[in-house]
């Protein structure tokens, strides 16, 4: 991932988190507080009886009519039934009673008909003369809603405990996760930096590296035509013959060096051409010096791509060399297959050397990265630049050693 | 294959003269030009089976002494050599506008005579 969308997730995740928690906070703090809106209407229930009682009385004692009885009644019946439908009532908001709390609402609804039954008894005057007022209905009446609202109060309790716990929670959970993103953050403008530091030097190395390259090249070419030359016109015997055999490998060697580096130059054009995998695996060969103990396979099948096949050998050639120099002095064997299937056309250079340290495996096409004493750390970095520019990849895994090369076939080069 | 007609152009003498005795071994017959105006003289007079150019010169450089080739001569068959890195628009054009083909330095023998054999008239 780049740094600037990894910075770009870290505060992300961070604004996630804030806004996740305020959210959870203020849906907390709304249960809460609609919860305690219900306690206070469950509570209302006591004063509006009392005042039903006393209207009650003071309409008995004189002898007034019992209009203001039946309002108050009313009031009462409301408020009751508003606790179980919920909703706005003269500015309050409230949820209904919640399920688990129906029982209890329903006991005070059954206690409240007998009370208005009463009341209205009372009120309408059956039963002849002055009807005693019915204290025991009313006081029924409000301990059920007393022992209502005292269960809704503990919920309330329990809610605010909780809403309490919460913002404590999210509290100490968003500090941490902040200082964990800040230190992240650090992380990663640290790595960052570094690499920015590295990748500096890195172009600076690379561009002195790639104009001596290109300064020997030159002399590196009036070597070989002057080779061509005398082999063209000599009359010698073999030995002169052996000797510009190897003027010939000794050029290509350095050549191949130096190509390591131009290849790290992305703007080398790639001059395509329909290759035989095979010759190209046969002509690599000729650029490295094979040891005698070691004895390198090549498939058996042929395939054709369209390629730049100086590179592609250059490939090839780098590939066979490092596992000739993983082996080191003890030989082997090095088996190329080839196989082609989906579109593509795929190379495993399988070698008998040592495993790859598993920590080293992710690394090992990053530049200036070796193991090795002689190494420059350029050779796979350029394998893989090769193949990428030819819009394929290359891959390395243990068990036993194995770089595989993937060309997609029909659109190489 | 019987020996071409082919004019050589590079900056470097050294590198010029070798490849001069190279292609003369080889049964070819050479014309040599050290820069990119000398090469457009020298084309016009001699009208060669193939040239071996130099991209990188001062002066004129490999590719305008390529175009003005071309410009003189349509048929021409060109192939540029170079040691350095070119770049690939650069190359993609060239190639439009009929660049036979690219050698990297340093040529072998057998790349040479590969070269001469499909690019020449």
């Amino acid at each position: 991932m780049k740094f600037r969308h990894k910075i770009t997730c870290m505060v992300a995740v961070q604004i996630v988190l804030i806004v996740a928690s305020f959210v959870a906070i203020v849906h907390f703090e709304s249960q809460t507080r609609l919860a305690g809106n219900v306690v206070n209407v469950a509570g209302k229930n006591r004063m509006l009886t009392i005042v039903v009682q006393a209207e009650a009385h003071r309409a008995m004692l004189h002898g007034d009519d019992y209009g203001r009885v039946l309002a108050a009644l009313g009031d009462l019946e409301a408020n009751i039934l508003f606790l179980k439908t919920g909703g706005s009532s003269a500015g309050v908001e409230i949820d209904p009673v919640p399920p688990r709390f129906g029982a209890d609402w329903d006991a005070v609804w059954e206690a409240f008909g007998r009370y208005s039954g009463e009341i209205r008894g009372m009120a309408s005057g059956r039963g002849g003369g002055a009807a005693p007022v019915p204290e025991a209905a009313g006081g029924d009446l409000i301990s059920l809603s007393d022992a209502l609202t005292e269960k809704l109060g503990r919920d309330v309790d329990t809610l605010s405990s909780g809403l309490m716990l919460l913002q404590t929670a999210l509290g100490f959970g968003n500090v941490a996760i902040h200082v964990l993103m800040i230190y992240l953050i650090l992380r990663a403008f640290g790595r960052h930096a570094a690499q920015a530091v590295r990748a500096e030097k890195f172009a600076a190395v690379g561009e002195l590296a790639s104009a001596m390259a290109h300064d020997m090249k030159n002399p590196l070419g009036t070597i070989m035509n002057s080779a061509t030359a005398i082999r063209g016109a000599r009359g010698g015997g073999a030995a002169s013959g052996r000797a510009l055999d190897l003027i010939d490998r000794s050029v290509r060697r350095m050549s191949h060096q130096i190509d390591g580096v131009l290849n790290h130059v992305r703007d080398v054009p790639l001059v395509k051409e329909k290759r035989s995998v095979r010759g190209m695996l046969e002509s690599s060969l000729g650029a490295v010096d094979v040891p005698r103990n070691v004895v390198v396979a090549l498939p058996g099948g042929d395939a054709e791509v369209l390629c730049d096949p100086d590179k592609m050998e250059f490939v090839f050639a780098n590939l066979v060399l490092n596992a000739i120099q993983a082996m080191g002095g003890r030989g082997g064997g090095i088996t190329v297959r080839l196989s082609e299937g989906g579109g593509s056309v795929t190379l495993e250079f399988e070698n008998s050397g040592p495993r790859i340290p598993e920590g080293d495996l992710p690394r090992i096409f990053e530049p200036l990265f070796t193991t090795k004493m002689r190494g420059t750390g350029l050779g796979l970095t350029s394998c893989r630049n090769v193949v990428r520019l030819h819009g394929g990849g290359i891959s390395a895994r243990n068990d036993p050693v194995t770089f595989t090369v993937s060309l997609p076939a029909g659109r190489v080069g | 294959m019987p020996g071409k007609r082919i004019l050589v152009v590079d900056d470097d003498g050294d590198f010029l003269e070798s490849l001069q005795l190279a292609l003369i071994s080889g049964g070819h017959r050479t014309i040599q030009a050290s820069g990119g105006r000398e090469a457009v003289e020298k084309y016009a007079e001699y009208e060669p089976d193939l040239v071996l150019l130099d991209f990188r010169m001062p002066g004129i450089d490999g590719y305008e002494t390529f175009l003005r080739i071309m410009k003189q001569d349509p048929g021409a068959r060109v192939v540029l050599t170079s040691a350095y890195a070119v770049d690939d628009g650069l190359y993609r054009e060239a190639k439009s506008r009929s660049l036979a083909g690219m050698l990297s330095k340093p040529v072998g023998a057998v790349e040479l005579e590969e070269a001469i054999r499909r690019h020449s008239r």
